[in-house]
């Protein structure tokens, strides 16, 4: 997650895993290249096999390591949009701002190994009930996540201060 | 790894594999294939050549990517913050924290195969549970790491007890 704008007015922050799109990206050229010779020696079979490889690395390329989330936060327009695309869709969701008591790191623990695996949640107060929504991103480090979130509730902490009679600071009203 | 600069106002520490072990792990592809695929060009094999050398390039293109990644952490004690700069072919990020936030730095030990390795990582209390940060994607084996470890532990010590010299109403104080 890395803060690409930050103003009084606004905040955007953006997620890429660029280590994974590298990786999986030269497997994939690697593959491309098999393939490209299995047709030119007229290999079915390698023909055949690359190309189930190349369909299945690129599905869960383009659906994970490729899911650009986009968290941007407008003080004026009062709202905040998660904007997730893929190559393979977009799906958009808007947040009244005055809802949004901020970001928060949850450590969850991997099903197989047990590693602790930071996830980022959106603190969200509906009708006086917290509500907790993971945001979906791919392998990220846990530096940004600590970065990514320091800096929104920062942020967010600057509306409370600059018009303290009409809104209650969120995190106190979940605590 | 190594300390670039210690002093009781700063502490600096850089988290990169040393030169002699990136051409150790790269040099035997970059050598051998190299000379495969000049046999094959001399034995006129034209295709198996190319797609060979290609496929020979991406390998030690992404093996130089992921293992020439270096990070950079930086306590300071007048500013009171403490950066991690994280350094690769495609992106420079710095992430800064108050120092009062950096708990403590552990070594985490990964075990497998009868070996074991352990890398750096930063503990910041700054969430409920703490967060976890490793400073690299990389471990190591060997007691390197614990004396990086030490270093920044001995440093945070040093720090917090000039704090509490220096503000003796908060030592007095009691719950």
């Amino acid at each position: 997650m890395r803060v690409v704008q930050q103003s009084e007015r606004a905040i955007e922050m953006t997620d890429m895993p660029i280590d994974w799109i590298v990786g999986l990206g030269g497997i994939l050229a690697i593959l491309a290249i098999a393939l490209l010779r299995a047709i030119a020696e007229g290999a079915l079979n390698g023909i055949l096999i690359s190309l189930i490889m190349i369909a299945a690395l690129g599905w869960i390329t383009a659906n994970e390591a490729l899911r650009r989330v986009t968290l941007h936060a407008d003080r004026a327009a009062g709202t905040l949009q998660i904007d997730i695309t893929t190559p393979l869709g977009r799906q958009v969701n808007d947040y009244p701002l005055a809802g949004v008591s901020g970001l928060e790191i949850e450590t969850r623990h991997h099903r197989r190994n047990s590693m602790p695996q930071p996830v980022l949640t959106l603190m969200l107060h509906q009708d006086g009930a917290p509500v907790r929504q993971q945001l979906p991103l791919f392998q990220p480090y846990p530096v940004d996540l600590l970065y990514a979130s320091q800096c929104f509730n920062a942020w967010l902490a600057e509306r409370a201060h600059d018009v303290p009679q009409t809104t209650v600071m969120p995190q106190e009203t979940l605590r | 790894m190594r300390v670039v600069e210690s002093s009781p106002d700063v502490l600096e520490i850089e988290i990169a594999l040393p030169g002699f072990a990136i051409w150790f792990m790269l040099g035997p592809f970059v050598l051998f294939g190299g000379l495969v695929t000049l046999a094959m060009l001399l034995g006129g094999e034209f295709l198996d050549a190319l797609s060979t050398g290609m496929i020979l390039a991406i390998i030690v293109f992404i093996g130089h990517y992921f293992i020439t990644r270096t990070t950079h952490l930086r306590l300071e004690r007048d500013t009171g913050r403490v950066s991690v700069r994280r350094c690769s072919r495609f992106e420079k990020r710095t992430c800064v924290f108050p120092l009062r936030d950096l708990d403590s730095a552990e070594v985490s030990q990964n075990i497998g195969h009868g070996r074991s390795t352990s890398r750096m990582t930063l503990v910041f209390s700054s969430t409920r549970p703490a967060t976890r940060v490793p400073l690299s994607a990389w471990a190591v084996s060997g007691g390197g790491v614990g004396d990086l470890v030490d270093a920044i532990n001995d440093w945070l010590t040093c720090w917090r007890d000039a704090n509490l010299r220096n503000s003796p109403e908060e030592e007095t104080a009691g719950p």
